[in-house]
């Protein structure tokens, strides 16, 4: 039996991905060609690249998992988080409008036009692993909110948000991935925005809230920070998701460089101003009212994760049911706004890296388009089984988070900002060497202090457990790069190193 | 300790800058609309 509160939370979720699912359909008849599908066109002012950026950017991660982070261990996460904005601040001012000025559809085309075939299928290989990562782990968090949040079975949440996704990216390509997320924008920023500052006012702002809560909450290094920890995450929410296809797409379809810049950026900017404070106030006004710790300690106790019970409880207990609802649909719109884009990305690999760079260089716009559907449906369906099957695949999939920094940002940037032919070998090595390192590392540092502890060596064991695997990849990377820079200009591998010619297409 | 004066502004200025961006957004979507009613679509995009 379904009582009156929870009839109007269902309402509105369902007015709310009712609403998705026109858009998608309204957004599928403008796309003609395979270019509106994969880059809507290259004609979205910088407002909605803005607000597509921003809910890209926060994902299941960023919104549930930030506020759960807070509440368990302090605001020292939240200032972390900078990181992530700041990064987007930086690629929008300074990358974006060259990758804008490139007309580029993916980013191993950039990578192929600079450093050769080799670098192409290497970058091809760390998006999908990127993509499929992030995709199987968007979709998870999503059906962990929804079955946690309406109490339904697992599989029937899982797989009814995603056949929602599914549905809306593969009618409409990015074009619809662009609309919805703008919706998804307006929902998460305006039900984030106003919880947070009601919870500010009804707790008598930081002031009132540091009198209730633990005060190591407002201490920077605390027993869950150290110092070592606080510097290489930092660096690695910096680095670690810089340029990943669904950002790098963002600076693709902006009308020109410089709506591409102002997008992107802008998209930083309103969240670094907006996102790490209004996590901490979530996370504080959580610890700060007994009723929502002892609903979120007995929820613990029947064995649920921080990150699906903190947010949730906390606007059951804050707000009335319509008003939750929408809370609670601005949890499910963050989540699949970022899932949407990881979608439509594996769908231009297949299209442009995998399908017209390998298979048919003459294929047809209307073939390339039709299979960008297939896949999408596809690559969909299957990770959504994925999702259904093994919830526990995110622990495993965390890893895929380690690999594109050591493998693809000091490339990337070496690429636009400091290329030459004959750093070509040079690049390609230090594609290899960052990727290697971050696996070696991910996998055997814990045989390395084993190791130096059997030979009695003095040691803080945390320098090697909290150093973060995309960091010591990363400067593998560098290393290997100023290594073989003196000693490989004039060497080529052949083909797989020399760069290729830009893809003519009709735009 | 992290200053507390340092998060109150914080506070406001995310209050501003949701506000702010909210308005921005809701402006360009009422002037697409505006154009694509008067048939003059060079001004809609997504």
């Amino acid at each position: 039996m379904i009582d009156g509160a929870r009839l109007f939370e269902l309402s509105t979720l369902t007015a709310y991905l009712g609403l998705l699912m026109w858009i998608g359909i309204r957004a599928a008849r403008q796309v003609k060609t395979s270019l509106d599908y994969t880059v809507a066109g290259r004609d979205v002012a910088w407002v909605v690249v803005l607000s597509t950026t921003a809910a890209t950017m926060v994902g299941g991660g960023a919104s549930i998992g930030s506020v759960a982070d807070v509440y368990r261990t302090g605001i020292t996460f939240a200032l972390i988080t900078c990181a992530w904005h700041i990064q987007l601040i930086v690629t929008g001012l300074w990358i974006a409008p060259r990758l804008r000025g490139l007309n580029l559809l993916t980013v191993a085309e950039f990578f192929g036009q600079k450093f050769g075939e080799g670098a192409r299928q290497l970058a091809v290989l760390n998006c999908l692993i990127f993509l499929v990562g992030a995709l199987v782990a968007q979709l998870v968090a999503m059906g962990t909110i929804t079955q946690t949040v309406l109490d339904i079975p697992y599989p029937v949440a899982v797989l009814g948000g995603a056949a929602i996704v599914v549905y809306y990216s593969t009618v409409g390509g990015i074009r619809a991935v662009v609309k919805t997320d703008v919706l998804q924008f307006v929902i998460l920023v305006g039900g984030i925005g106003a919880a947070s500052a009601y919870l500010y006012a009804q707790n008598g702002g930081f002031v009132g809230m540091a009198e209730n809560v633990d005060p190591a909450q407002f201490q920077l290094v605390n027993e869950h920070w150290s110092g070592i920890k606080i510097a290489t995450m930092f660096a690695a929410f910096l680095l670690g998701e810089m340029l990943v296809p669904p950002y790098a797409v963002r600076c693709f379809i902006a009308r020109d460089s410089r709506q591409a810049r102002w997008g992107v950026a802008g998209g930083g900017i309103f969240l670094l101003c907006f996102l790490p404070v209004a996590t901490c106030v979530l996370g504080l006004a959580a610890q700060s009212d007994p009723a929502v710790v002892a609903e979120i300690q007995s929820h613990q106790a029947g064995g649920a994760a921080d990150a699906q019970v903190v947010f949730p409880t906390l606007m059951r207990r804050t707000f009335p049911p319509a008003i939750a609802g929408v809370m609670i649909a601005a949890l499910i719109a963050a989540v699949m706004s970022s899932g949407d884009s990881c979608l439509s990305c594996i769908s231009t690999i297949v299209m442009e890296d995998i399908y017209r760079a390998t298979v048919d260089r003459q294929a047809t716009d209307a073939s390339l388009l039709r299979l960008g559907k297939y896949a999408t449906l596809c690559v969909g369906g299957v990770a959504a089984v994925c999702a259904c099957l093994f919830s526990d695949i995110v622990k495993i999939l965390s890893f895929v988070y380690d690999f594109w920094a050591p493998t693809m940002v000091f490339p990337f940037l070496v690429g636009i900002f400091w290329y030459r032919r004959e750093r070509v070998m040079a690049s390609v090595v230090a594609m290899m060497s960052g990727f290697l390192a971050a696996l070696s590392w991910r996998f055997g540092r814990e045989y390395l202090l084993d190791y130096l502890v059997a030979q009695d060596v003095q040691i803080d064991p945390t320098l090697i457990e909290d150093f973060q695997p995309a960091l010591f990849g990363l400067l593998v990377s560098i290393v290997a790069f100023v290594i073989t820079l003196p000693l490989a200009r004039k060497k080529t591998l052949g083909r797989w190193t020399e760069p290729l010619p830009a893809t003519a297409r009709e735009e | 300790m992290i200053p507390i004066e340092l998060l109150q502004g914080w506070h406001y200025l995310s209050l501003v800058a949701t506000v702010t961006i909210l308005g921005v957004l809701g402006q360009y979507y009422c002037r697409a609309w505006f154009f694509a009613r008067k048939g003059d679509s060079s001004d809609e995009s997504v």
